[in-house]
């Protein structure tokens, strides 16, 4: 009993140790950022990205900031995410009761066909796509961005939501409608107010992939005045090519919407990607 | 049942095609009573921009009619993005281009505008040299306004060359073996290069080739009618491996940019950097004086029976051919072609301006150096990027990447080249 | 039929958004793979499948095809691998667990913009932190460029992704976890059987779903990548890092052949396709058991 005690206790200990030093891995990147950012540039290929910020300085971050024009990424990205982020996800909603709460010929492939698009890499309809918004005069507009950005978020939301009110019992929608609910009734009253737990964890997943996409604006938008934060942190790094300190101030500006989020609503964070793949 | 699925896809399709464009026409229609619009997509941004803001302003007050608006954006984004526009019948009426190959193939596809009308009756070609204007000639017609000239040569750290003694630049191959030797004597890398982005290796294929083989045999291998398996070529590519053997070149040059590269020099940790005159951009950021801290030198003679030739590119505008407004599009382009706005845009780029009315005064020692030498060479030549057409380029480019890395493969990355460009070739 | 018709109603919008930014575009891919559109001519012709012929000819489009192999099998490796062992060990109550698995989902709240730039003060030859470690204990000599060696690149690129894709592995495995039967676990513990056993009789078996979803899900994310290659190395040095994307890329946007870009996206379909057909199936088959 002793011995087993002991062998436990030494696995404990072990397994402490071994979470310990993986994550230690981990943070390594993100500690190279942080002491980058704090530190000045002189100091930074004098000594390289290891040492840590004694003191830290803050002129990076004033550098970036006063140039003005991260300002108004910032600004571009929170319209395009924010009104893409609540688009998708009240679209899914509607897709989301559809599937799962009426029946109807069809219903079953044509909700296969939209979350399949989860998985759609989005590359493969660049060409097209460009060309198209070229031709309707959307090209580096902030609508061809959102419009986008629904339409790739819709396969997740469709998904999550149609998860979520396959769970709600039918006879609230039945006993609804007898009081003379008509679906939009059923859907906005009664179903959206109890989702609140599917919609945020929605929210947070919809605004960080949305937050940190890449290859669309990279795509769409050219004038730098519409630019999205993460084309900004490229251009940055352009700008500023043997300024390690100014890029990695920018990178963490333009983190901390995500870092936010993810710090307060953790829960919701975990509990959305888990949910969104797990269950079918 | 299928069918009914597909009917009603269609449908859904062209029901919000429909509502974008009618969404799109209305907002077309808002802007009838204003002044014409005349668009200008470039790539002059950030530290290129130059005086681009002015010269629009300029337009705009002497030109109440026209309403001249401009696009600025990265290198990067406009080339990927000036192609579709140009395809999809939606371009801007005026946008920047590199003069060479790849004006030539957008003039093949028949997407520019020949502008002869510009240089003739508005008297442009008084403003620029012959041999300016040859770079803006395609199939017998002119198509580009050029707005910068850049030089490429070696600029090195006067202090470095100091103390290697070094007494004057090397004008010959084998004075420029000697220095680099002397140079790696005091523990410094001669030469610095950063190819991460691949056209910075490019020079050090022009260059060779140009003083061995001559500009002829260059224009025949960048037109496809030389092979890459060629003695010539193989004769630029030893005189390059020779220097990367012997240790020459500061490691790893593939994980640097130009900038660092230039830093590099600037700190005295290499020697020199064959580069575009561009690098003087950088010189608040290194914090170095041109002239005082570096200087340059021409790369040095090879062969004295070969012509002299200086490598670099032209930036300039050119007119779509399905251009909204064509007539303002030319008078923005005469208005561009003017002394002032010419000064205002290249002062502190490290450019050359086109126009031959600039006075000396907007220029620093270098460039007026640069300016005297370029006055006299004979032959200006493209580099090579914007030399042949683009898809081969990238084979090129590949391979001068492969090469910095793996000299001593240098013959097959050489027959690679070749079948990859004869196939790039049959594709265009 | 009252029912189909206020179903519509819900469906009509969302499918219009998911028609024009999805479905339109991806039969256009489709056709333009069969043309030799230039992306500049307003003229092209239709060539049938002379663009496939050419994919499956090009050494090049074979490169990519093998990077992304090599992305695949190391992604089905390392994060899936690593994900699934930080799930094990954190789900047992180790203390300060909360922050742990905090510490793992970190990377996924940065884009791929700013990962590559991290993990380049990583790799950097000269004052980057790995090569620094390396002089340290090693070579004090050593300047070796990460992500600017073919033998490297890619992997160096693998490795960085990995480091993002952990947290997801690990997430969809805590999820897992906490649905595996503890009755079944006692009973194993009870009939003598070791951690190892239990582990691998017990509790891996009840994982099945979590390992559907984490397989299929990693092998479509090494698929997809882009920005990350675009951002550090854009495919090179000479094609070494070279994607199916970054190919489709390459070929449309840097070397006017838009019809070949095309037939690589088309390419890229087929395989994702067949990766998302059998993840499809395999969860259907669940459902209908359930």
């Amino acid at each position: 009993m002793n011995s087993r005690n002991r062998s436990g206790r030494t696995a404990a200990v072990f397994t402490f140790a071994l979470v310990v030093l993986i994550c230690l891995l981990f943070f390594i990147p993100i500690y190279g950022a942080f002491t980058t950012a704090f530190r000045l540039n002189r100091d930074i290929i004098r000594e390289g990205f290891w040492n840590f910020p004694l003191p830290p300085t803050f002129e990076n971050f004033i550098t970036v900031w006063e140039d003005g024009k991260i300002r108004l990424f910032l600004l571009n990205t929170v319209i395009v995410t924010v009104s893409a982020t609540v688009l998708s996800i009240f679209l899914g909603s509607l897709t989301g009761y559809a599937f799962g709460k009426m029946s109807f010929k069809g219903s079953r492939t044509l909700y296969i066909l939209i979350v399949a698009g989860m998985f759609f890499p989005p590359q493969i309809v660049l060409i097209p796509l460009f060309g198209l918004f070229n031709n309707l005069d959307l090209l580096d507009t902030v609508r061809s961005l959102i419009l986008v950005h629904v339409g790739f978020g819709l396969p997740i939301c469709t998904l999550m939501m149609t998860n979520f009110f396959k769970d709600i019992p039918s006879s609230l929608r039945q006993s609804a409608m007898l009081d003379g609910c008509n679906d939009w009734q059923v859907l906005f009253r009664i179903m959206l107010p109890l989702a609140r737990p599917s919609l945020t964890a929605l929210l947070i997943l919809q605004f960080t992939w949305i937050w940190n996409d890449f290859l669309w604006p990279l795509i769409l938008i050219k004038s730098e005045f519409r630019m999205t934060i993460q084309m900004g942190i490229l251009q940055l790094r352009g700008q500023y090519g043997l300024a390690w300190g100014n890029q990695a101030a920018g990178a963490l500006i333009a983190t901390i919407p995500t870092l936010l989020l993810f710090i307060f609503m953790q829960r919701h964070f975990i509990h959305g990607l888990s949910m969104g793949a797990v269950k079918e | 049942m299928k069918q009914k699925h597909r009917m009603l896809l269609i449908t859904a399709v062209l029901l919000l095609v429909t509502a974008f464009a009618v969404f799109g026409a209305a907002e077309g229609d808002q802007k009838a009573d204003q002044p014409e619009k005349v668009t200008f997509f470039h790539y002059f941004s950030g530290t290129l921009s130059g005086g681009m803001d002015d010269l629009v302003d300029t337009f705009n007050e002497n030109n109440p009619d026209y309403l001249l608006t401009h696009t600025p954006v990265d290198h990067e984004a406009f080339k990927t993005s000036i192609l579709v526009m140009l395809s999809g019948g939606n371009p801007p009426d005026l946008f920047s281009y590199w003069a060479g190959a790849r004006v030539q193939f957008i003039v093949d596809a028949d997407r520019l505008e020949p502008i002869d009308d510009v240089y003739e009756e508005y008297g442009v070609s008084e403003l620029f040299s012959e041999s300016v204007q040859n770079a803006a000639s395609y199939n017998g017609h002119k198509y580009f306004l050029p707005l910068t000239q850049h030089f490429v040569a070696f600029f090195y750290n006067k202090e470095v060359f100091d103390k290697a003694g070094i007494a004057a630049p090397p004008e010959t191959w084998g004075e420029f073996l000697t220095a680099c030797e002397k140079i790696k004597n005091i523990g410094v890398a001669p030469i610095a290069l950063g190819s991460r982005e691949r056209w910075p290796a490019q020079f050090w294929f022009d260059y060779p080739l140009l003083r061995t083989a001559g500009p002829e045999y260059r224009a025949e291998l960048m037109a496809g009618e030389a092979s890459y398996t060629d003695p010539e070529v193989a004769e630029a590519f030893g005189m390059w491996k020779e220097l990367i053997d012997k240790g020459y070149f500061y490691p790893n040059p593939n994980a640097y940019d130009y900038a660092e590269a230039t830093v590099l020099v600037g700190t005295g940790e290499a020697g020199m950097t064959l580069m575009g005159s561009w690098l003087m951009q950088l010189d608040d950021q290194i914090g170095w004086e041109p002239g005082e801290d570096y200087d340059f030198f021409t790369f040095p003679a090879v062969d004295s029976g070969v012509a002299d030739a200086a490598v670099g590119p032209f930036d300039g505008v050119v007119v779509a051919k399905d251009a909204r407004n064509k007539e303002a599009a030319k008078k923005a382009l005469v208005a561009m072609a003017q002394t002032e706005p010419m000064i205002a845009f290249n002062t502190g780029t490290g450019a050359l301006a086109p126009n031959i009315n600039v006075p000396d005064s907007m220029y620093n020692v270098l460039q007026m150096k640069i300016k005297e030498y370029c006055a006299v060479v004979p032959n200006w030549a493209f580099n090579y990027d914007l030399a042949t057409p683009p898809p081969v380029a990238d084979v090129g480019l590949d391979a001068f990447a492969e090469f910095v890395d793996n000299p001593a493969d240098y013959m097959r990355i050489l027959a690679e080249t070749e079948s990859g460009a004869r196939a790039a070739w049959s594709n265009l | 039929m009252i029912q189909k018709n206020t179903a519509w109603q819900f469906l009509l919008v969302p499918l219009l958004v998911y028609g024009v930014v999805i479905v339109y575009p991806f039969v256009q891919t489709l056709y333009l793979s069969l043309t030799n559109w230039d992306g500049v001519s307003q003229a092209y012709d239709f060539i049938g499948l002379r663009n496939y012929r050419g994919v499956f000819t090009d050494p090049n489009f074979r490169g990519a095809i093998y990077h992304n192999i090599i992305w695949v099998m190391i992604f089905l490796l390392v994060p899936t691998v690593l994900g699934l062992i930080l799930a094990v060990l954190l789900d047992r109550g180790v203390p300060g667990a909360v922050f742990f698995k905090s510490v793992i989902y970190l990377p996924m709240i940065f884009s791929y913009v700013i990962i590559g730039m991290i993990w380049n003060f990583i790799y950097e030859p000269r004052i980057g932190i790995l090569n620094m470690v390396i002089r340290l204990f090693g070579n004090p000599e050593w300047n070796y460029a990460w992500l600017a060696q073919k033998e490297t690149a890619l992997l160096a690129i693998i490795f960085a992704a990995s480091w993002q894709h952990t947290g997801l592995c690990m997430i969809l495995y805590l999820a897992g976890l906490s649905g595996v039967r503890q009755d079944l676990i006692e009973a194993a513990r009870i009939d003598g059987a070791g951690g190892r056993q239990i582990f691998f009789r017990v509790v891996l078996p009840q994982l099945k779903n979590s390992t559907v979803v984490v397989v299929s899900l990693t092998i479509i994310n090494s698929l997809k990548n882009f920005d990350l290659v675009y951002i550090t190395t854009k495919g090179g040095p000479y094609r070494s890092s070279e994607v199916l994307t970054t190919l489709m890329y390459r070929e449309s946007f840097w070397n006017y052949r838009m019809g070949y870009g095309s037939a690589v996206a088309s390419v890229l379909f087929i395989i994702v396709f067949i990766v998302v057909y059998f993840y499809f199936r395999s969860v259907m088959r669940e459902d209908h058991r359930e």
